[in-house]
């Protein structure tokens, strides 16, 4: 039985030239998940806000055909009335978070459609534990986790006993560990007995945590379906490939093995299902023992400057007692790319933003040196052209009107003079693939572009370091792949570039080395293929490695390295074994 | 419904007085719930904000001020007394009296305090908190709910004016110049993002909410609200101290210039 139906849907934002979604027919079935896939700017938000009225309710435009969901069609209720029967899950958990005790947080829902007390407290029961939350009644949302904080916002839609849960991006901001988490409830509250419809969007960052819990796909471009099936053929299909989302690890190694002539009798889109099948084929030509090509590995291992950045024994509390660092000792080097990694507040963001003078150590013999000088002592204009920070939100710089005068204002500011400002917005442009967009206004440009663009505002005062919050967050597998190419190119001209991330796959593909940490402490550091061979200890800061290095891993019995950073690498072992041994 | 009658009869009191030594007395109170809250720090940036922006404005209608209607308790002749002023040909005599200056400095710390005290209670006070209180006291829904908005959004609003500032520092940008129309130019780098983000909070608070169920229809009060001996004495305290402050001040002139 259909319980969400959209008959010819096609919208239009108010004051806006093209169609946010154009001519979409779409069937979902009760009791099922679906992953509405597509790059950034194709439809997936404004799909799911349709669902349950807030396009065109809330956010206005011109919607034509109709949107039903469970027999309601959203022209002839509101919001709140719809709010019954659906509910939506945002990216970011804490515009949905309203009170200062978990269990108030989940009875806000129930208690504004005016239920009787005994079934608010009854539904909070209930939805707490669907979302494992039992135990943390009493808990302020501020201090739980990323993962628990996004339980508790779904914790706040189930309460409502909706029929159709929708979720925009609902792992994109938190750690591995919490997307897992997340993506366990969904699993559990469609096969329970509520049986309840889960519809997710997705870029393509985290296709690998959704895909085996989904059972439909249905891909979006440039506001219209492009792609819509059953989720094992939809996640192999190369539409996703074309369209910037990429398939899961362990599908992509499979389409390359089967151009490169391996057939397999279903490409796999989780990774039980590769480790099943990739045994099974290296078993049918008798691979008892893997045995590693003679460059594996080779490329990866390089060699950096001095050191950059030293660190010692730096505290930081923020009132009145949350200890967020406790005695960070760290050494970047010169032309390195290192990743920062860590589950929510694990002190990632505070301890960057010391490094660039942003926040004082709370302890007086800390030691923050950048280029061999104490930040703590050294004037901020001086600090910031050594050591630069982007902040992962484009929206908290970008005020100027067009890309040119963006980007033009720190070198002005600083006191350049119009000819060298010039020279410096000229080679940002051209370093953030922004030629072109000169004369563009900032706020009419796509979501990737801006990310390109707040980092090019800061590039123009040469610092020897960036720090950047999520370079990738937002960005399709296309744009991610831009971004990085323009950081490594900086790496190349001799910068050092320290990334705060939650993406596995961006750091072990880019990063030279990685630092772990967890709570206010660094755990772990080394290059990514030290680091991620190592998934116990990953384990315990709430990381897991790549999929890729995950098959890998469960396939360690046979030979396989615990340590395989890309699907490339791990094309060219399983290659390199099936035909070594035929021959 | 104790805290939310405390803040209301200390910006009754700072509302109505002008005189900067009554309102010093709010001010020093007003570091008792900052030092029991815990309140973070970067809070007060937005205060710091209101602060400086507001000086401008007031500065300009008060600091010249030689109008000898406006002093009820001052000395008018002193009042009005340049501290420092010069003749401009054709202009007159410019100059800033004292009773301007103890204007500017009224103000400057009434801002400080409001904000300190809402602050206080944002801090320490749920939406669903105020909810419960309101519909205690009967406030229409629609109220309740633009109320509930406006009341999510403060505390993002702080974090969101620190991330700008630090975001435009990082930039190399600063208020500091001597020429005020460069400074309020310099401003644009500040309040454009900052407006921006206040539209989109606004609009994804809005969007939450009613996903929430919020303007279904009846709320249910989740809480009983309870009282306990404090709580009747600092509420007797503040009606007691808002009527006095009051009638002082409209029939002595008490906390007047």
């Amino acid at each position: 039985m259909s319980v969400v139906k959209l008959q010819n849907l096609s919208f239009r934002y108010l004051r806006r030239k093209n169609p946010a979604l154009k001519n979409i027919s779409l069937s979902i079935e009760k009791g099922t998940t679906v992953a509405i896939m597509g790059p950034a700017g194709a439809g997936k938000s404004t799909l799911v806000k349709a669902l349950i009225g807030v396009v065109p309710h809330i956010d206005p435009g011109h919607l034509d055909g109709d949107v039903i969901v469970d027999g309601l069609n959203t022209r002839d209720h509101s919001v709140p009335d719809m709010a019954r029967h659906v509910s939506l899950v945002l990216e970011n958990p804490d515009v949905q978070i309203f009170s200062l005790t978990v269990k108030d947080d989940v009875a806000f829902g129930p208690a504004n459609l005016g239920m009787p007390p005994d079934e608010i407290w009854a539904r909070v029961a209930y939805a707490m534990q669907e979302t494992q939350l039992v135990g943390l009644d009493d808990r302020n949302p501020n201090n739980l986790s990323g993962g628990e904080q996004q339980g508790l916002a779904i914790a706040g839609a189930l309460a409502m006993k909706p029929h159709v849960l929708a979720m925009d991006e609902p792992v994109a901001m938190i750690d591995p560990v919490g997307k897992d988490r997340v993506m366990s409830i969904v699993e559990r509250i469609t096969k329970g007995d509520t049986q309840t419809t889960t519809i997710i969007t997705e870029s393509g960052t985290d296709i690998e945590a959704l895909a085996g819990k989904v059972d439909q796909v249905v891909a979006l471009h440039q506001g219209e379906v492009v792609l819509d099936g059953p989720a094992r053929e939809a996640l192999a299909d190369p539409m996703l490939e074309e369209i910037g989302v990429g398939h899961p690890q362990v599908t992509d190694l499979f389409l390359k093995l089967q151009d490169a002539g391996v057939k397999s009798t279903y490409i796999p889109i989780n990774l039980d299902d590769a480790v099943e099948m990739l045994s099974r084929l290296l078993a049918e030509v008798g691979v008892n023992q893997i045995a590693l090509p003679p460059d594996y590995g080779g490329l990866t291992e390089r060699n950096f400057g001095k050191p950059i950045v030293r660190v010692q024994n730096l505290h930081h509390t923020y009132p009145p007692d949350v200890h967020a660092l406790r005695g960070v000792d760290l050494t970047i080097h010169a032309g390195e790319i290192v990743g920062i990694i860590g589950q929510n507040g694990s002190g990632k963001t505070t301890m960057a933003r010391h490094l660039v003078g942003l926040l004082k150590p709370s302890n007086r013999d800390a030691v923050v040196q950048v280029m061999g000088r104490n930040v703590t002592k050294v004037r901020f204009r001086q600090i910031i052209k050594m050591i630069n920070y982007v902040f992962q939100n484009p929206d908290d710089q970008i005020f100027a009107d067009t890309v040119w005068e963006e980007i033009a204002f720190a070198p002005e500011m600083m006191g350049f003079s119009e000819e060298e400002t010039k020279q410096m917005v000229e080679e940002a442009l051209e370093t953030f693939n922004l030629k072109g967009y000169e004369k563009r206004y900032t706020m009419s440009l796509p979501e990737d572009l801006k990310t390109y663009l707040a980092i090019a505002c800061v590039f123009p005062l040469k610092p020897e370091i960036l720090v950047i919050d999520e370079p990738t967050t937002g960005l399709d597998m296309k744009g991610e792949k831009i971004m990085m190419h323009s950081l490594e190119t900086l790496r190349d001209a001799g910068h050092t570039i320290v990334i705060i991330t939650h993406n596995m796959k961006t750091v072990a593909r880019h990063c030279d080395r990685v630092i772990v940490m967890g709570e206010g402490q660094i755990l772990l550091e080394g290059t990514p293929r030290e680091l991620f061979a190592q998934p116990g200890r990953l384990l315990e800061a709430k990381i897991r490695p790549p999929q890729i290095t995950q098959l890998g891993q469960r396939l360690n019995d046979i030979g396989f390295p615990p340590n395989v950073l890309t699907v490339d690498e791990m094309t060219d072992v399983v290659l390199y074994n099936l035909r070594r041994n035929r021959g | 419904m104790t805290k939310m009658m405390v803040v209301a009869s200390v910006v009754i009191m700072s509302g109505l007085w002008l005189d900067p030594r009554y309102q010093a007395v709010l001010f020093l109170l007003a570091f008792i719930p900052v030092y029991v809250s815990k309140i973070p720090l970067y809070w007060f940036s937005v205060v710091a904000l209101a602060v400086v922006t507001s000086t401008y404005p007031v500065a300009v209608t008060s600091l010249g001020q030689t109008n000898v209607g406006l002093y009820k308790v001052l000395d008018p002749t002193w009042a009005t007394t340049s501290v420092v002023g010069t003749d401009i040909p054709f202009v007159g005599k410019l100059g800033i009296t004292y009773g301007g200056l103890m204007w500017l400095l009224n103000a400057e710390l009434r801002s400080t305090i409001m904000a300190t005290y809402m602050f206080v209670f944002i801090y320490t006070t749920s939406v669903a908190e105020v909810t419960d209180t309101l519909l205690a006291l009967k406030v229409p829904q629609p109220a309740v709910f633009v109320i509930s908005i406006a009341y999510k959004l403060i505390p993002s609003f702080s974090r969101v004016v620190e991330h700008i500032l630090s975001a435009q520092r990082l930039r190399g940008w600063s208020l500091r110049h001597w020429n005020p129309v460069i400074i309020v130019r310099r401003a644009a780098p500040l309040m454009k993002p900052l407006m921006r983000r206040v539209a989109i909070m606004t609009e994804q608070i809005t969007m939450t909410t009613q996903i929430r169920g919020f303007g279904s229809g009846k709320v249910t009060a989740t809480r009983k609200l309870t009282f306990t001996k404090l709580d009747y004495a600092l509420m007797a305290i503040a009606i007691l101290a808002t009527i006095t402050a009051v009638v002082l001040t409209a029939f002595f002139n008490v906390g007047q210039l």
